[in-house]
């Protein structure tokens, strides 16, 4: 079966039609978290339930509907055409109408097939044509959403189910229960007729007593032995949870510790962080911690005050002496030309020269002195000589007084001196070894206030970790994990003692059918008088060995099956792990008939705890390997369907496992969001064209129309594209 | 062109391949054989076998099969 084509119409976010070719290799469906790609998963499943009519409007296209008025109507359809012994179709489709009062109403389900004969296309029911190329069992191993569904021995009937689907022969178990119970009903009728033989009566009866004491031994041994399977496989299983979540819980233990020492270090050192600073101000003078400083200040300031003094005082001085020197070369200019001794300077009186002046006469002498005229400009200047000289008398009254008054009245300056050499000296040396102390207490401080911020910062990183595990291990609390870590010595040694009791049992089983088949020898050893009795016994010989060939043929049959899927998974597992460690499959049947898959080392040791990817690809190998048996066993190849199968890949992983997937000889449609890179410019995830482009495979972009409301569902729509 | 064969015809040739089984029986494996070719066997141990599948394909009861089994195998031994 190959997938040509696929068609969604009106499927929820797919509004209108939606074409999607296949390759015959792979297919890349790539969107982001919300683009569609889920829902385009569901549009096949859809497509392929035939379990019922599925006309439900949560599958109609919000957009479409919006678009819809009173009476209009518009399909719903998934589609797919395949190629399987000749080109075919299946479509389901059902209509969908607007009624009068607003409301949706879904009609008209179908589902239909197409054949092609030649030119000739016949329509045929579409479920009875899915089930004829893809059925339900086959589709069961092509379908898978996410990592989880990925484990095809997720069950206990899984390994039954797959045996009877893909090895080839089916029902073996039916035909082993038949071929027992005739084994048992000869042997019934054998012992009866042997019973009625006299000669042999009592060896018969001693003979069936054993047996029946044997068969008694054996139906409780096997009894003790199922139940101590069962305990043993309890015990696997809950050890293999335990050993699944061992690091989990030695790293949670680890951060724990980690966590406690860490606020044991804190609380030790907010004792020392933790000061009274207000009785350590005063009650520890540690308010006197600045006191040198401000003692320098202090000194400075008063050399520089006293500085000062002495230069005003020098300034003052050189004052007084110039007008000392101004007086003295006065009395010099006021000298007569002749040398003659001048009048008092207050001889003629200020009243009289201006009498005289007025009247423009010289009282003194008698003589005319007219206004212009030398004795006239004599007396005039001897009236302004003598205000002069009153102006100056009065000017030297005030210097002189001003001459007794001190620059500097008091001695301030020199006090503040005395007050600092006071400070200094012992008092400086003792308090400056104050100082010296607070501030060495205060740089211990300020380390251990900043040793408080580290162990805080590691302790919150360690929280950090802790949470980070939890939210990693969402199906485990911190309680289990806990507990865990407690149980696992526990159960383990728990275990060892069931599975050596298990193995005395079963010594004991295996002595008890030795003596079982011995009896049962001894009994076909007795020769019956009677031949028809002979008869009987030969046949129950022949049904016995019937019996165990069926028997055997079943184990070999699953053996075989287990062995092909092995050697098919590990081929898938080398591909897709090229260049990697990747350990070897192994399909190990457990006790209670089923199986699971396993990682061993290639020297025997199992890979308890394998990571997200090596187990991702481990059961990929096995569905590669499942669907390569398919197609040998059933002359026909079936796609695989992925949806998000690469979640826990890391980036170099995704590379390498889509270079793989497409040069493998396989029809496969993976839905994802790897391959897109975050555009820092537009702020949204984009296509990385380098690694696309080194594929050979067919590649669809799905993405959300721009302009949606994110909060109104029919604004949303798929966009496809078909990029390579 | 492959021989197709049924699921009992697959089961029978398991089942036959059975060495202790086919010492008992006195016949020789081929791998070859089908329900149909082997109901009419003159092998008892091969038509008892194909009987057997043969009665689970036709809905037989585990009661039918046996009688029809142990009448056969009465004669035939």
């Amino acid at each position: 079966m190959k997938l040509k084509k696929i068609i969604i119409k009106n499927f929820r976010s797919y509004y209108g039609e939606n074409c999607f070719e296949l390759s015959d290799g792979l297919t890349l469906v790539i969107g982001d978290n919300g683009d569609g790609k889920t829902t385009f998963f569901e549009a096949l499943e859809w497509l392929f339930d035939t379990s019922k009519e599925n006309k439900s409007e949560s599958n109609v296209s919000e957009m479409r509907k919006h678009e819809l008025g009173i009476g209009d109507s518009d399909i719903v359809s998934v589609s797919v055409q395949f190629e399987h012994g000749g080109e075919r179709e299946i479509c389901k489709s059902f209509r969908f109408e607007r009624q009068t009062n607003g409301n949706i109403l879904t009609r008209d389900f179908s589902f239909v097939g197409y054949t092609q004969f030649g030119s000739e296309r016949k329509r045929v029911d579409g479920k009875n044509l899915l089930e004829a190329c893809f059925d339900t069992v086959v589709r069961r191993y092509c379908l898978f959403k996410g990592e989880r569904e990925l484990n095809v021995f997720d069950n206990n009937t899984a390994l039954k189910t797959l045996v009877d689907t893909f090895s080839g022969i089916k029902q073996f178990d039916q035909y082993v229960e038949n071929t027992e119970w005739f084994e048992q009903e000869s042997d019934k009728l054998v012992t009866r007729e042997l019973k009625k033989d006299k000669k042999q009566e009592d060896t018969v009866k001693r003979l069936e007593a054993d047996m029946s004491r044997v068969m008694r031994d054996i139906s409780d041994t096997t009894r003790d032995i199922k139940t101590k399977e069962k305990a043993v496989s309890d015990f696997e299983s809950r050890i293999r949870v335990l050993e699944e979540n061992q690091d989990a819980c030695e790293n949670l233990q680890t951060i724990k510790s980690r966590i406690e020492s860490k606020r044991t270090e804190l609380n030790r050192m907010k004792l020392y962080v933790d000061l009274d600073y207000n009785a350590l101000l005063l009650d520890d003078m540690w308010i006197l911690r600045s006191f040198p400083s401000i003692l320098q200040e202090y000194q400075s300031k008063v050399s520089m005050l006293s500085k000062e003094e002495r230069r005003m005082q020098k300034a003052e001085d050189e004052r007084i002496a110039v007008e000392k020197g101004k007086k003295e070369a006065l009395k010099e200019i006021q000298k007569l030309a002749n040398d003659a001794t001048p009048l008092p300077w207050n001889l003629p009186d200020k009243e009289t020269m201006q009498e005289m002046i007025d009247d423009e006469v010289c009282k003194v002498c008698g003589r005319p002195a007219p206004k212009g005229s030398e004795p006239y400009e004599f007396m005039v200047r001897k009236l302004n000589e003598y205000l002069e000289h009153i102006r100056q008398e009065s000017a030297a009254a005030e210097s002189k007084e001003m001459d007794v008054k001190p620059l500097f009245e008091n001695e301030y300056v020199a006090e503040l001196h005395t007050r600092g050499i006071q400070m200094s000296g012992d008092v400086e040396k003792t308090i400056s070894k104050l100082a010296t102390n607070i501030d060495d207490r205060l740089q211990f401080v300020q380390m251990r206030k900043n040793d408080v911020e580290k162990i805080s910062q590691e302790l919150q990183e360690a929280e950090d970790a802790k949470l980070q595990l939890l939210i990693q291990n969402p199906s485990l609390t911190e309680e289990m994990l806990d507990k865990t870590f407690h149980d696992y010595k526990g159960l383990s040694e728990s275990s060892k003692r069931a599975e050596l009791d298990l193995k005395d049992l079963q010594h004991k089983l295996s002595d008890l059918e030795e003596l079982k088949a011995s009896i049962k020898e001894e009994q076909n050893k007795i020769e019956p008088s009677n031949g028809i009795v002979k008869i009987y016994q030969r046949v129950h010989l022949t049904l016995e060995r019937i019996m165990k060939a069926f028997g055997e043929a079943r184990t070999a049959n699953i053996t075989s099956f287990l062995n092909m899927l092995e050697n098919e998974a590990n081929f898938y597992l080398k591909k897709l792990n090229a260049g990697d460690f990747r350990g070897v499959i192994r399909i190990i049947r457990t006790v209670d008939g089923s199986a699971r898959i396993a990682l061993y080392s290639s020297n025997g040791t199992p890979i308890t705890n394998p990571g997200g990817a090596q187990k991702t690809t481990m059961y990929m190998s096995v569905l590669f390997a499942i669907s390569k048996i398919t197609t040998l066993k059933r002359d026909e190849d079936y796609p695989l369907i992925f949806d998000a199968p690469t979640s826990s890949f890391g980036e170099f992983k995704e590379d390498v496992f889509y270079n793989i997937i497409d040069q493998i000889d396989k029809q496969c449609v993976i839905f994802t969001k790897d391959l897109l890179n975050f555009d820092r410019e537009s702020g949204t995830r984009k296509l990385d064209y380098s690694k696309i482009n080194s594929l050979s495979c067919t590649v669809y972009r799905i993405h959300k129309q721009d302009g949606y409301d994110e909060e109104d569902l029919s604004t949303i729509r798929t966009i496809t594209e078909k990029i390579k | 062109m492959a021989k197709h064969y049924s699921n009992g015809d697959k089961i029978l040739q398991a089942v036959l391949a059975n060495e202790k089984l086919s010492q008992w029986g006195e016949y020789e494996p081929t791998g070859e054989e089908t329900i149909s070719e082997a109901l009419s066997s003159s092998n008892p141990t091969i038509r008892a076998v194909a009987m057997i599948i043969d009665g689970e394909e036709n809905n037989s009861t585990q009661k039918e099969v046996y009688t029809q089994l142990t009448q056969f195998l009465t004669q035939a031994l």
